[in-house]
């Protein structure tokens, strides 16, 4: 299998910009999380690299296969979204025979065994579902590709927590079965943190961060305790947010912690979650610098 | 089996630990087969990466065994060595914090030692 | 594997241009049938009523020329749109629309020629191959038109749509008045002789209209392509 690189893409609509020199790397078999706010770019930049859409300047490519405006780089790529992309009265049975027409291959049986699941009759119409349904079927459609790379938008939108539960069970055990490149595009962290190997992090037009889960999770520490101390203690190192009640200080810290320091008695150092340091990077970051 | 997870340490050594105290207590008993990483990620919708990395934890600590074509199975005297292990930190773990706890406290030597003595009747009669 | 995409773009054309004919076609049927019904009852006229049913095949022709026409101009977008969602490239849907397109259109002629057999006498070769010909480049360009105007979000169709077809009268009232202000000049050069000469050699030329248009086509069909290869997901 190839690696994805993305290189040196912006995108603009008129003097709007939405992404600005975005440069990385997706490892074939893994699965990645792509996070950022509303309205970060989460999907134009999946738009772009499925070619859905042109980015205003850099290239997208699989290695050895060259970029992305040719069949064999672009079948190895499906992207689930929110937009609907199929003509009125789309049935979902007419889903799987277009993917398995265009990408070969396609596991009716894991499709129908899922369809199942979620209780959908794969004779009816796609616009005709609800929306968490909708989502359903299209992710029974993703799950069931022949691609290598498989991007999904917002993939639990309107799903109840059951059959999110359910996606998260099947993803895995496709992945197992067939290990490929997921990327979960979301905003709803909490879920997907322990699913995700690696995140990739949109703020402000630009990649913040590109990094596997466990190393950034490293970085991340509640420093609590006197505010006083809490505030010597952390001088210097990069905080992204403080909570304060009365006296105790909680600091939430994005850096390497240095092992020189002394770590006063009063005070306690803890980690905090993917969700925690997400926001903390988003909000607008140091407070401390 | 019910895994309870929390932000105090990376995912895999949750899962390490978790893998670990149900085998001290015998809810995996030695020569048993533990659940598979594909089972175990499945479940728990865990990165199969992350639950491989916690189960080879336990296979450093020679806790559990490949066997090839089979799964993974917990040694023979692995709850043994679980014992020996939890001995050795046994003093740093709980001793010492016990002791400055009780300074803390203005709790003298005598009377912790009295609280250890009931401890151990309340203790055994729980048992 | 980019064949097997280009069958899945071309059975995809297929299938919903024969949809849209049938529909068609039951739609002018019964709508014929019934009007001269309604003839038959209140003239009472037997004889009439056979020759307007007479009619139907001709009547028919003509629609399923429209809906051909149609077809090209309204679906490149919606065609963009299931291809890119399923790893087809833009390429591939050219060549699968392109060819579909001539396939169609050549189907869509043999059905027309058999439709009007009745009421005409069987043509040359000749002419048959003009007149498919024609309805080719009438294709080609509602494609090219279809293709360019699904570059274009609501309010820039609105725009060109109503723009291009305002802008080419305005260049035809120009034109009319220019000639009309040479009127004198044209009038001598319709009286010269040595140009009225040249002139009709050049129109009697039967090469002539065919290099024109080729080179007519060849500019519909590269525009297809242009457009084609800028197709885009639209934010509207």
């Amino acid at each position: 299998m190839e690696q994805l690189t993305i290189s040196h893409v912006s995108k603009k609509y008129g003097r709007q910009v939405i992404l600005e020199d975005l440069n990385c790397q997706l490892a074939p078999g893994k699965i990645y999380g792509l996070l950022g706010r509303n309205g970060a770019g989460k999907s134009t930049l999946l738009n772009i690299i499925t070619g859905r859409i042109f980015p205003t300047n850099g290239t997208v490519a699989l290695d050895k296969l060259g970029t992305n405006d040719q069949d064999r780089v672009l079948g190895q790529f499906y992207l689930m979204s929110e937009s609907n992309l199929y003509p009125k009265r789309t049935t979902i049975q007419r889903m799987f025979d277009l993917a398995d027409g265009s990408y070969g291959h396609f596991d009716y049986q894991n499709a129908n065994r899922l369809l199942k699941a979620f209780g959908i009759d794969a004779k009816i119409q796609l616009s005709k579902l609800s929306t968490g349904l909708q989502t359903a079927a299209k992710l029974v459609v993703a799950l069931n590709v022949n691609a290598n790379y498989v991007f999904l938008d917002e993939p639990t939108l309107g799903l109840d927590a059951n059959h999110r539960e359910l996606f998260y069970k099947e993803l895995v055990k496709s992945y197992q079965e067939k290990p490929r490149t997921f990327v979960l595009s979301t905003h709803l962290i909490d879920e997907i943190q322990q699913l995700v190997e690696h995140v990739l992090i949109l703020a402000d037009h630009h990649l913040i961060e590109d990094a596997d889960v466990e190393t950034l999770l490293d970085r991340a520490y509640t420093v609590t305790g006197p505010a006083n101390l809490v505030d010597q203690y952390v001088a210097g190192l990069r905080v992204l947010s403080a909570d304060q009640l009365g006296t105790v200080k909680t600091a939430y810290v994005f850096d390497q912690l240095d092992d020189q320091r002394v770590i006063p008695d009063q005070v306690k150092v803890g980690h905090y979650d993917l969700q925690k340091l997400f926001i903390g990077l988003t909000n607008g970051g140091s407070e401390n610098e | 089996m019910q895994f309870h997870f929390d932000e105090s340490a990376p995912l895999y050594q949750q899962i390490a630990a978790q893998l670990e105290e149900m085998i001290f207590s015998g809810a995996f008993p030695e020569g048993s087969q533990v659940p598979s990483t594909t089972q175990l990620s499945t479940e728990l919708h865990i990165n199969p990466a992350t639950v491989l990395k916690g189960m080879n934890v336990l296979v450093d600590k020679d806790l559990i065994e490949k066997r090839r074509g089979r799964g993974m199975f917990v040694t023979a005297g692995a709850q043994e060595k679980i014992m020996q292990t939890r001995k050795e930190s046994f003093y740093k773990d709980y001793v010492k914090s016990l002791v400055l706890e009780a300074h803390k406290l203005g709790i003298t030597k005598q009377h912790l030692l009295e609280l250890i003595e009931r401890g151990e009747n309340d203790g055994t009669v729980n048992n | 594997m980019s064949k097997q995409k280009m069958t899945l773009v071309m059975t995809n054309v297929f299938h919903r241009l024969g949809q849209a004919i049938l529909i068609t076609v039951g739609w002018i049927v019964g709508f014929e049938v019934v009007v001269s019904l309604m003839g038959l009852i209140f003239n009472r006229n037997p004889e009439s009523f056979l020759v307007t049913l007479q009619g139907i095949p001709s009547t028919l022709a003509v629609f399923i020329n429209l809906v051909l026409l149609a077809y090209f101009i309204v679906t490149p977008y919606v065609d963009f749109k299931w291809a890119i969602q399923n790893g087809i490239s833009r390429k591939t849907m050219w060549r699968g629309r392109a060819l579909a397109l001539f396939l169609a259109t050549l189907v869509i002629f043999i059905l027309d020629e058999l439709l009007s057999m009745a009421n005409q006498p069987a043509m040359s070769p000749r002419t048959l191959l003009v007149n498919f010909l024609i309805l080719l480049t009438g294709v080609v360009t509602c494609q090219a038109v279809g293709n360019g105007f699904s570059l274009l979000n609501r309010t820039w169709k609105w725009i060109v749509g109503i723009g291009l077809p305002v802008m080419f009268i305005i260049f035809c009232v120009i034109m009319v008045r220019l000639i009309l202000a040479m009127g004198s000049q044209i009038t001598a050069l319709v009286e010269n002789k040595q140009f009225v000469a040249a002139m009709t050699v050049v129109f009697n030329n039967p090469v002539l209209p065919y290099v024109l248009w080729l080179i007519y086509f060849a500019i519909m069909l590269g525009l297809t392509k242009l457009f084609n290869d800028r197709m885009q997901l639209r934010r509207d």
